[in-house]
């Protein structure tokens, strides 16, 4: 709910954690890891969390997504909390929704990512014309003729 | 498998089970759900050109097939064809061909990047406005995308809802100290509390 009020700050600081434990209980599920994440095989090593979303055999494209633009070097600062406070936890908090929708429709049968890009695709034609405005054409530049190739020079 | 908490198994325990038997792995899952998105586009398209060529009854001239209509059966055109599919096809669907073009380029740019796990579900026409962005231009949008999304109001308490539902056979009254961590479901919450206790 933060995110939603763009309390980005105060949501990373439980998004986190909770994206964390819902892939880690995945793997436990999984047999992957123990339930207190350390290795199957060897109970005394922990693994690391990018490890384990790897061998949760997702698809390509989510496991990316969730490895390096979520967590990975990316998100580390913001999973410890000490990302930069504007611009970076904006960016991770956002991302972190979009993996939290991929991983109820890939674990819990909700078509959440689907539904988020269906909202996205909406939203888009405003989004671009947000980060690059439209050239807006004033009376002057509409009445005057278009360039040739010719170069602007005059020959006397 | 129970919960840390004591609560029974949750929905998405039964995928995980049928993923690990090989009977819902996440390729069958997503067939399921429906395929949306670039690829069935792609698809589309593809099956598009191949009928469009069997239809043209262009006649084989000395039992050589028209060049036309085995172009249109290649995958990736080798040269813009644009003009002919114009002439052949009406403006509709040459819009439509050229859509796919520009997101194609768009995908080539995109397709081995993270971006691609939400990008590869826009449509051609959504990716084609996407072409002439450079790569900041496009992660901003994709940004200011997913906030306006956010923050409308409507997607993060159906997110918590249909997630609590999915996720936990019974319900689990938000703690009142921390409401937040419940956002994405009873397994959010029980991964928390176990990463919790895991590093205490």
């Amino acid at each position: 709910m933060q995110a939603a009020e763009r309390s980005y700050v105060v949501a990373s600081g439980s998004l986190y954690p909770g994206l964390e434990g819902a892939f880690g209980e995945v793997g436990a599920a999984k047999s992957i890891i123990t339930a207190d994440r350390m290795w199957k095989d060897k109970p005394t090593k922990k693994m690391s969390f990018e490890t384990m979303v790897k061998k949760l055999g997702l698809t390509q494209v989510f496991e990316l997504f969730v490895v390096s633009a979520v967590f990975g070097e990316a998100g580390d600062p913001y999973r410890y909390g000490h990302g930069d406070p504007e611009e970076g936890v904006r960016r991770q908090v956002l991302f972190g929704i979009a993996a939290l929708a991929g991983w109820l429709q890939e674990f819990a049968g909700v078509p959440a990512r689907d539904v988020l890009v269906a909202r996205m695709a909406r939203s888009l034609p405003a989004a671009i014309d947000r980060v690059r405005p439209p050239v807006l054409q004033t009376d002057a530049q509409r009445r005057r003729p278009p360039r040739s190739n010719a170069p602007d020079t005059v020959v006397t | 498998m129970r919960s840390a908490l004591g609560l029974g198994e949750p929905a998405w325990v039964d995928t995980v089970r049928k993923m690990s038997e090989g009977l819902a792995g996440p390729q069958n899952l997503r067939l399921a759900l429906g395929n949306v998105g670039f690829a069935s586009d792609i698809a589309a398209y593809t099956g598009l050109r191949k009928s469009i060529a069997e239809n043209l009854r262009v006649p084989r001239l000395f039992g050589i097939e028209s060049p036309v209509a085995a172009l249109l059966r290649m995958p990736v055109m080798p040269f813009d064809i644009s003009e002919t599919l114009r002439r052949y096809t009406g403006e509709p669907v040459w819009e439509f061909f050229e859509a796919m073009q520009e997101a194609g380029l768009v995908a080539g740019r995109w397709e081995r990047q993270a971006l691609w796990y939400l990008l590869s579900r826009f449509g051609p026409y959504e990716l084609r406005r996407l072409a002439p962005l450079t790569r900041a231009e496009v992660e901003a949008v994709v940004l200011d995308a997913l906030e306006a999304v956010v923050a409308d109001g409507e997607l993060v308490p159906a997110l918590r809802t249909r997630g609590r539902a999915g996720a936990t056979s019974r319900e689990l009254p938000p703690h009142p100290a921390r409401p937040h961590a419940v956002a994405g479901g009873g397994a959010l919450l029980r991964g928390s509390e176990r990463l919790a206790l895991s590093r205490a």
